[in-house]
């Protein structure tokens, strides 16, 4: 049995479902070992359902979910190595960023004494062991309050640390710091799975991006593959049209058209060109052009992809 | 798998303890905290009246003499209506505040069970309702004392630890039953009308001899006027009815109280934070 090949966190063909048959996952199945993993998804997708799944704030409706191969909604156990940073800012509004790490440090086990050490080293590593640990975090700014959310996630140095959107609302500054702060982690063998909007945010530290979309594991792998499987998509376009034949010859020339599909429906009065590209954009600026230099008459353009397109464009802007 | 630190020695009671301080401090050591209280004491105004008659008018509204009224006043306003109210106001606010708010997270994501999670809050509601009705009991207690005092009228310090008793029974029985309803129905407002409805029936249980004799034996309330009528026969040689043995009362009060956090650590166990 090899240590450092074990998943660390199991998801088994895991549908969770909300009040009001909202789903949050769906049949979804995915496993993470070591390094960064980034979850991406747009707003909705269900990324802060993995990892309330996988810290045990609520438990699926159907499949299985592992953490350390223990049930995280049954087993405390798992939280001895495990930290966890949650997406909203909830803080017990009389308390100090000093107090705040530290009754949580306590609630891992620790001493007062050992609570005031552990506090003073995980405040340093989000570089807020200064006077600003003292001010109640009701005065935070919201790069701080993200920090010291961060910061009791690394109580204990668990070997795991799951991060909701730890880069939300923080300037360049802060992001450039936690990034730093992530890939040194990493480096001293912690495995990190944080979540994101946007790719480009995790990109450039995370080993493996894990694409989330409607409650699915849309893809996932290195981050190299994810952008050359997002530019690769191709984007389908159909145009209904009485000469498809003629509209084609037009577009045959065109740099940004992949390839071209005819289809003649015989109880159809119209014909449908099917038109593949890699580059939407440039050849939705080229269309009208051709369309009015072919003189041919068109019935409808329909973007076929426009859903799973959309996202990748938000994904990758 | 995951290598288990040597650091995190996890000592359970450490980090229960942490949750009740947390949720102690919220609670009762809050503007709510003290509102309740202030609010509370304001019923005392009345044995303050008859302290005030006695001292500068020569005479009292007291005529069964000041530690009998103390008793009946202390035994119905507080332990049968003030008290279980203040505990379902706080059993509402202390077990969902930090679910509403999501702090509740914070504990969850630590190496502590759920259900210690939820004892550590009752207790925090357990002890901090009967400090509450302590204080209450004391700034009652001491009024009447001076009555008495004044009036040279016999005092029997016994009725004090009675009532003691009878108020942690009923904190006891109540912290219980009415956090439970809140772990069941996180809404505020809802849990508020489902308490005052439970509140209302028990007090017309005890209350209503008239017609309701039948079932009167399912309302809690019952049993803790039959305590306190049995603590006026012992302090001041009263010939009330006791239907049960207080012995057999305090036995059936037990096993409510087991049962019924059975049921709340059940509950607990069960709970999700979406
Ligand atoms: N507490 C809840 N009650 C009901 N539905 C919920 C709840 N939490 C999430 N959902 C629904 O589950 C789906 C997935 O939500 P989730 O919060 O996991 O998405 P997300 O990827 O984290 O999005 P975001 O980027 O907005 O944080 C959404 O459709 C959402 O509306
Ligand atoms: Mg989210």
């Amino acid at each position: 049995m090899s240590k450092e090949e074990a998943p660390f966190v199991i998801f088994y063909n895991v549908t969770k479902w909300y009040k009001g048959n909202v789903i949050g996952l769906n049949q979804f199945t995915a496993q993470v070992s070591g390094g960064i993993t980034g979850l991406v998804g747009p707003n909705g997708a269900g990324k802060s359902t993995f990892l309330k799944l996988a810290t045990g704030q609520i438990k699926p409706n159907i499949g299985i979910v592992r953490v350390f191969n223990k049930d995280p909604f049954r087993d405390s156990s798992v939280f001895n190595d495990l930290g966890y940073c949650p997406e909203q800012d909830a803080f017990w509004s009389w308390m100090t960023g000093k107090e705040f790490v530290e009754i949580l440090a306590k609630a891992k086990g620790y001493s007062k004494e050992e609570a005031k050490k552990e506090t003073t080293r995980v405040l340093k590593i989000v570089s807020l062991d200064d006077e600003r640990a003292d001010r109640p975090i009701i005065t935070y700014s919201k790069g701080m309050r993200q920090r010291i959310k961060v910061a009791q996630a690394l109580i204990g140095s668990p070997s795991l640390l799951l991060l909701d959107e730890p880069f939300a609302g923080a300037d360049p500054i802060t992001r450039a710091h936690l990034g730093r702060t992530f890939e040194d982690l990493r480096k001293e063998g912690v495995s990190i799975i944080l979540s994101s909007h946007v790719l480009h945010e995790v990109e450039q530290f995370a080993d493996q991006i894990k694409l989330i979309y409607r409650g699915r594991l849309l893809a996932e792998g290195p981050v190299r593959d994810i952008r050359a499987l997002i530019y690769d998509h191709p984007h389908r376009i159909k145009i209904l049209t009485d000469s498809p034949r003629e509209l084609a010859k037009y577009f045959v020339s065109l740099p940004s058209v992949k390839s071209l599909e005819i289809t003649d429906p015989s109880n159809l009065h119209y014909g449908i060109l099917w038109i593949l590209t890699h580059n939407p954009a440039v050849f939705y600026k080229e269309l009208p052009k051709v369309l009015v230099s072919s003189k041919v008459h068109v019935e409808e353009i329909m973007s076929v992809d426009d859903n799973l397109q959309a996202v990748f464009e938000y994904l990758t802007q | 798998m995951a290598t288990l630190k040597k650091q995190n020695v996890h000592s359970d009671l450490l980090g229960d303890r942490v949750i009740f301080k947390v949720s102690f401090k919220r609670t009762f050591l809050s503007k709510r905290g003290l509102f309740t209280l202030i609010f509370s004491l304001l019923f005392a105004l009345y044995p303050f009246i008859g302290l005030y008659q006695t001292l500068f008018n020569n005479d009292t509204i007291f005529h069964e003499g000041a530690m009998y009224s103390f008793h009946s006043f202390f035994s119905f306003m507080y332990e049968l209506v003030i008290i279980p109210l203040i505990i379902a106001l706080f059993a509402s606010y202390i077990i969902t505040e930090d679910i509403d708010d999501k702090t509740i997270t914070y504990w969850i994501v630590r190496p502590i069970r759920r259900s210690e999670i939820y004892l550590s809050k009752l207790l925090a509601l357990v002890v901090g309702s009967f400090l509450i009705a302590l204080i209450i009991e004391s700034v009652n207690f001491l009024l009447f004392y001076i009555i008495a005092k004044v009036r040279r009228e016999f005092i029997d310090l016994r009725l004090f630890l009675f009532h003691l008793i009878i108020i942690f029974i009923i904190v006891l029985y109540y912290s219980t039953a009415t956090s439970i309803i809140s772990l069941i129905f996180p809404f505020s407002t809802l849990t508020s009308i489902l308490y005052i409805a439970l509140w209302e029936l028990a007090t017309y249980g005890a209350l209503m001899d008239l017609g309701a004799k039948g079932i009167k034996w399912i309302f809690i309330h019952n049993y803790i006027v039959q305590i306190q009528n049995a603590t006026a026969n012992i302090v001041f040689g009263f010939h009330y009815t006791i239907d049960m043995s207080i012995f057999s009362i305090v036995i059936l009060f037990i096993i409510l109280f087991t049962i019924l956090s059975s049921l709340f650590i059940y509950l607990s166990k069960r709970k999700e934070y979406p």
